[in-house]
C-alpha cells in the first residue's frame, strides 16, 4: 500500500506546485476533489488497490499538467500581462536630441570655421547613426539646417560684402536667406520636439 | 495547419462543459468520482477525469455549486456536490443560449437546401 500512495501523493504534490498561480480555496477545492476522486476510485475495486490500479486511476485522471491547465484557464487574471521592458538602444539616451540639436546649430551657424564645423559634423553623425529619427527626418535634418544656418553667415557676407547690387537683387537673396534659415531652425526644432518624445518613450 | 478534431473538441468543451456538470447534478447531489464516471463515458465531453474538479471548483466559488461531506460504507466520508438555485437558473439561461446557438451552427453547417 506504501507503494500506492507514495504515487498517489507524488501526482497530488506535483498537481499542487502547478497551482500555485491559483486562488488558495480554489487550489485546495481542486486539490481535495481529486485526492477524494483516487479514494472513492480505489475504494470502489473492492480489494487491496495494486500499484497498476494506482496507475489506471491516475491516468485516468489526466496528467497532473492536464489538470492544471484547465484550472489555469479559468482564471481571471488577477493582473494585465506587462510586456517586459525592452532594452534600450544604443543612442537612444534624453541627452541625444538636445545634443544633436545644438551641435548642429551651433556647428552650421559657425561652419566657416574649422572647429565648429567638426562639431557639426559630430552632431550629423550622432544624427544618424541614433534610432530616435527616421530615414527621412534625418536627411531633413542634415540638408535644411546645414543650407539654412549655414548659409545665413556665408550669405549675407556675400550679399552685403557685394559692390551696390540691384535693390530686388539683395531682396530675393534676403528672403531667399530668412526662408531657409526659418526652415533649419525648424527642422531643429522638430528633430527636438519627436527625438525627446521617443528617448522618453525607453525610458521607465 | 488543419486543428486537430482533439484540439476542436478542447474549445468546443470550453463554455460548455461546466454547465454539463450542473446538469449532472440536476437530478440530485453525487460525489466527485460519480460525475466524472458519467462525464467521460462517451470520451467526447472530457478528456480526463481530473479536469472534473477545476470545473466544480471554480462552479463553487461562482456560488452555482455547493459541497457537503457524507459518510460513506467504503472508506472515508466523500464529498457530496449539489447545485443550487443559483445554479439551477444559470443552467436554464445555458439550454436556452445553447439550443439557439447549436440550431444557427447545424443550419449554417448544413447550408442552404
Amino acid at each position: 500500500m506504501n507503494g500506492t500512495t507514495d504515487r498517489t501523493r507524488q501526482y497530488l504534490d506535483d498537481l499542487a506546485r502547478m497551482l500555485d498561480a491559483l486562488d488558495p480555496q480554489e487550489r485546495a477545492d481542486v486539490l481535495d476533489g481529486v485526492r477524494d476522486h483516487v479514494d472513492s476510485a480505489l475504494g470502489a475495486l473492492g480489494h487491496e488497490p495494486t500499484a497498476a490500479d494506482v496507475d489506471r486511476v491516475l491516468a485516468e485522471l489526466g496528467s497532473p499538467g492536464d489538470v492544471a491547465r484547465e484550472a489555469l484557464a479559468g482564471r481571471a487574471p488577477v493582473a494585465p500581462v506587462v510586456a517586459p521592458a525592452a532594452a534600450r538602444p544604443a543612442l537612444a539616451g534624453m541627452w541625444v536630441p538636445p545634443t544633436v540639436v545644438g551641435l548642429v546649430l551651433l556647428g552650421a551657424a559657425f561652419s566657416v570655421f574649422v572647429l565648429p564645423l567638426a562639431l557639426l559634423l559630430a552632431g550629423l553623425v550622432l544624427l544618424w547613426f541614433s534610432p530616435l529619427w527616421t530615414p527621412l527626418e534625418k536627411a531633413l535634418g542634415t540638408i535644411l539646417p546645414v543650407l539654412g544656418v549655414g548659409a545665413v553667415p556665408l550669405g549675407s557676407l556675400l550679399v552685403f560684402r557685394a559692390d551696390t547690387p540691384s535693390q530686388s537683387g539683395i531682396t530675393l537673396w534676403g528672403v531667399l536667406l530668412l526662408a531657409l534659415l526659418v526652415a533649419g531652425l525648424v527642422t531643429l526644432v522638430v528633430l527636438a520636439v519627436r527625438g525627446g518624445r521617443r528617448a522618453r518613450g525607453w525610458a521607465a | 495547419m488543419v486543428p486537430s478534431e482533439d484540439s476542436i473538441l478542447t474549445n468546443l468543451r470550453r463554455g460548455a462543459l461546466e454547465y454539463c456538470v450542473l446538469a449532472s447534478l440536476r437530478e440530485g447531489e453525487a460525489y466527485g468520482f460519480d460525475i466524472a464516471r458519467r462525464l467521460v463515458a462517451d470520451g467526447v465531453l472530457m478528456g480526463g477525469e481530473g479536469t472534473l474538479y477545476p470545473l466544480l471548483a471554480r462552479l463553487r466559488k461562482a456560488g452555482l455549486v455547493s459541497t457537503s461531506w457524507q459518510e460513506s460504507d467504503a472508506g472515508p466520508p466523500r464529498r457530496y456536490y449539489a447545485i443550487t438555485d443559483d445554479g439551477a437558473r444559470a443552467l436554464d439561461t445555458f439550454r436556452r443560449a445553447w439550443t439557439s446557438f447549436r440550431d444557427a451552427v447545424d443550419l449554417t453547417l448544413e447550408g442552404p437546401r
